[in-house]
C-alpha cells in the first residue's frame, strides 16, 4: 500500500505561504541591478586586438633593435675595411 | 656607400624605437593589479557562495522548524485523502496488531494435540503478520513523507542554486574580461618598455662602437702621414727624424 501526500504538501504550502515567499532568491531585476553591466563583447575583443597587435609591432622593432646591437661590430669593421683601402 | 646601408637600418630602427617609451616599473604594476583582480575576484566569489549558503541554511531551518511539523499534521489529522487512507490504514493495522488471538480464538475445544498445536501455530503467524503489516504502514507513511519533504525542499533551493550558478557565471565573465584587458595592456607596456631597453642597449653600444671607429681612423690616418713622412726625407736620416717627429705628433693624437 503506497500513500500520496501530495494534497497535503500543497495543503501546507498554502498555510505557509508568507513564510514561503520570504525565502524565495533575489528577483532577476535585482540581480541585474547588483552586477556590472556586461561590455559589448565585439568591440573589447577589437580593442584587444589592437592593443596586442601593436604590441606585437613593439616586440619586432625590439627584435630588430637587439639583432642591429648585435651586428654593430660587424659594420663597425667593415667601416675600419672601407677606410684602410680608401 | 655600402657601410652606410646597416647604419641607416640602425638609424631608422633607432628612430621608430625612440617613439615609444614606458619605465619597466608600468610592467610590474600591470603585473600587481592582474594580481589583485585576481584576489578580488575570490573574494567576490566567496562573499557570493557565503550569501547563497545563508539562504540554503534558512530554507533547512524553514523546512525543520516549520514546514515539516505543519505537513506531517496535515497528514496525520487526516484532512485530505492522503492522511484519510494513512489513518485509516493504520488505525486498523494497529487494532489488529494489538489483538489476542489465543484468547480470540477458542482453541481450548480441540483436543486432538497435533490440531491445537496446528491452530497455535496459525495464532502465532496471524499475530506476527498483523503486527508486520502495523510496521509496513508506518514504513509506507514514511517513505512517502520523506518523499514529499525532499521535493518541497529541492523546490526551494533549487532557484538559489541556479541563481548562485548565473551570479557565479556572469562575475567570471567580467572577471575574465578584465584580467584580458589588462593582460593586454600589460603586453603592451612590456612590448614598450622592451623596445627602450633594447634601443637604450644598442645606443650605449653605439657609442663605444663609435669610440673604436674613431681609434681604427686615427691608426690608419698615424700610418698613412708616418709613411709620408719617411718617404718625405732628402736624406736617410732626414726621412727617419721627420718619420720620428711625426709619429710622436700622432701618437699624442691617438691618445686623446
Amino acid at each position: 500500500m503506497a500513500f500520496k501526500f501530495d494534497k497535503e504538501a500543497t495543503l501546507t504550502n498554502e498555510q505557509l505561504a508568507g513564510e514561503l515567499a520570504k525565502l524565495t532568491p533575489l528577483t532577476m531585476a535585482e540581480i541585474n541591478d547588483l552586477l556590472p553591466s556586461q561590455v559589448d563583447k565585439q568591440r573589447f575583443q577589437q580593442l584587444l586586438d589592437i592593443v596586442g597587435s601593436s604590441a606585437a609591432e613593439n616586440n619586432k622593432v625590439a627584435q630588430l633593435t637587439q639583432n642591429i646591437g648585435e651586428v654593430g661590430g660587424v659594420v663597425v669593421r667593415l667601416l675600419g675595411s672601407y677606410l684602410k683601402l680608401a | 656607400m655600402r657601410y652606410l646601408s646597416p647604419l641607416a637600418v640602425c638609424a631608422l630602427t633607432l628612430a621608430v624605437a625612440a617613439c615609444t617609451t614606458a619605465p619597466k616599473q608600468t610592467v610590474e604594476l600591470a603585473d600587481v593589479v592582474g594580481q589583485q583582480i585576481a584576489q578580488m575576484q575570490a573574494s567576490h566569489e566567496k562573499f557570493v557562495r557565503l550569501y547563497y549558503k545563508g539562504l540554503r541554511q534558512d530554507v533547512d531551518e524553514f523546512m525543520q522548524q516549520k514546514w515539516t511539523p505543519q505537513f506531517l499534521d496535515n497528514v496525520v489529522s487526516g484532512q485530505s485523502e492522503g492522511g484519510k487512507e494513512f489513518r485509516d490504514s493504520l488505525d486498523r493495522a494497529y487494532r489488529l496488531a494489538n489483538v489476542d488471538w489465543k484468547s480470540a480464538v477458542k482453541i481450548e475445544g480441540i483436543e486432538d494435540p497435533e490440531v491445537r498445536k496446528a491452530a497455535e501455530q496459525v495464532i502465532a503467524q496471524l499475530a506476527i503478520r498483523e503486527r508486520g503489516q502495523l510496521g509496513q504502514v508506518l514504513l509506507d507513511f514514511a517513505t512517502e513523507a520523506q518523499k514529499q519533504i525532499n521535493q518541497q525542499r529541492q523546490k526551494l533551493i533549487q532557484p538559489i542554486d541556479a541563481q548562485e550558478a548565473y551570479v557565479l557565471d556572469r562575475l567570471r565573465e567580467g572577471y575574465a574580461q578584465l584580467q584580458a584587458g589588462s593582460a593586454a595592456i600589460k603586453g603592451y607596456l612590456a612590448s614598450v618598455a622592451n623596445v627602450a631597453e633594447q634601443r637604450d642597449a644598442v645606443l650605449q653600444k653605439m657609442g663605444v662602437l663609435e669610440a673604436e671607429r674613431k681609434a681604427v681612423s686615427t691608426a690608419i690616418n698615424v700610418d698613412d702621414k708616418a709613411m709620408e713622412a719617411l718617404n718625405s726625407g732628402k736624406t736617410a736620416k732626414d726621412g727617419v727624424e721627420s718619420f720620428l717627429k711625426q709619429l710622436s705628433t700622432l701618437r699624442d693624437q691617438i691618445k686623446q
